[in-house]
């Protein structure tokens, strides 16, 4: 059961293969910060940066491994940081314009 | 006996590693606050975001992400290799982390001290307080990473770990994980994007 956790052995090779996709998606971050996409240049930029957070988060960090615990911390800390920032922004931005 | 001692064994592994993970939430949303003022800042400011990003050095900041991105990568393999019992690759993964850290730092303080002669402070722009905000705490994360490293290679010249004992191994270089996945985000958001 639970006891599994933290002492999977993850292949040498996912290592490897993760560390490359990692500098693919940076290479990738570079050019594309390069082109104007008009307003979507950001979201872009951010869900490369989540794929690359995921990738070191599931593989690096054996979050694949974890059990629920683990998970709830992580998944908890990304679902309360997207309305805090958002409600931060949008009352910062709504109050000033007024 | 012997497998009450494996379970206490267990729970010991278990407990520091959810106190671990408890801290790394708390830092999850230390930074989270910051990216927060920056959203806020950006909003308010943003041609002074479009004018004043383009001062930042895009190739340094590119050379760093690599090379934190390849210090995980390292302590990632360290990890892997005191689970099966290798301390002597431990040690050298660990060594190359702390070397590829002190990369960054160095990386860091040529990119700062080029600002500094440029005349570019915390206080010149609400862009640069927020850049020098979030890359000097993020900064401070890495010099403190580097010293937990660093206890962990001297404990580990002391055979302190094993396959069945390395949880302070593997909390040092989930916190390294963490610290680069800040600066994951911080990358793109203060260099590229405006």
């Amino acid at each position: 059961m639970a006891h599994d956790s933290g002492h999977h052995l993850q292949p040498y090779p996912v290592y490897t293969f993760v560390f490359v996709a990692l500098i693919v998606f940076t290479v990738l971050t570079i050019m594309v910060a390069g082109i104007d996409l008009g307003g979507l240049n950001v979201p872009v930029a951010l869900a490369i940066a989540s794929v690359k957070a995921s990738l070191v988060g599931l593989f690096f960090m054996h979050l694949r491994f974890e059990g629920r615990w683990v998970w709830g911390f992580a998944v908890f800390a990304v679902f309360l940081l997207i309305p805090v920032i958002g409600v931060t922004v949008t009352d910062a931005l709504l109050g000033f314009a007024r | 006996m012997g497998q009450i001692a494996a379970v206490q064994e267990f729970d010991r592994f278990e407990t520091t590693k959810m106190g671990i993970w408890i801290f790394l939430f708390s830092e999850v949303l230390l930074f989270g606050g910051l990216f927060a003022a920056y959203a806020v800042f950006r909003g308010l400011f943003p041609q002074e975001f479009l004018h004043d990003h383009k001062k930042l050095d895009v190739t340094l900041g590119a050379i760093n992400t690599v090379v934190l991105l390849w210090s995980s990568f390292h302590v990632a393999l360290g990890v892997a290799a005191i689970q099966r019992g290798k301390d002597r690759a431990l040690r050298i993964h660990l060594a190359m982390t702390i070397l590829l850290g002190c990369v960054f730092l160095v990386n860091k303080y040529i990119e700062y001290s080029g600002k500094f002669s440029h005349d570019i402070f915390p206080w010149t722009s609400n862009f640069f307080s927020i850049y020098f905000v979030m890359t000097g705490l993020h900064g401070l994360h890495v010099f403190g990473g580097v010293v937990a490293l660093g206890i962990m290679l001297a404990l580990a010249f002391r055979g302190r770990f094993s396959s069945t004992n390395y949880v302070m191994v593997e909390g040092t270089a989930l916190y390294w994980h963490l610290v680069d996945i800040v600066w994951i985000f911080l990358f793109p958001l203060l260099y590229l994007v405006a």
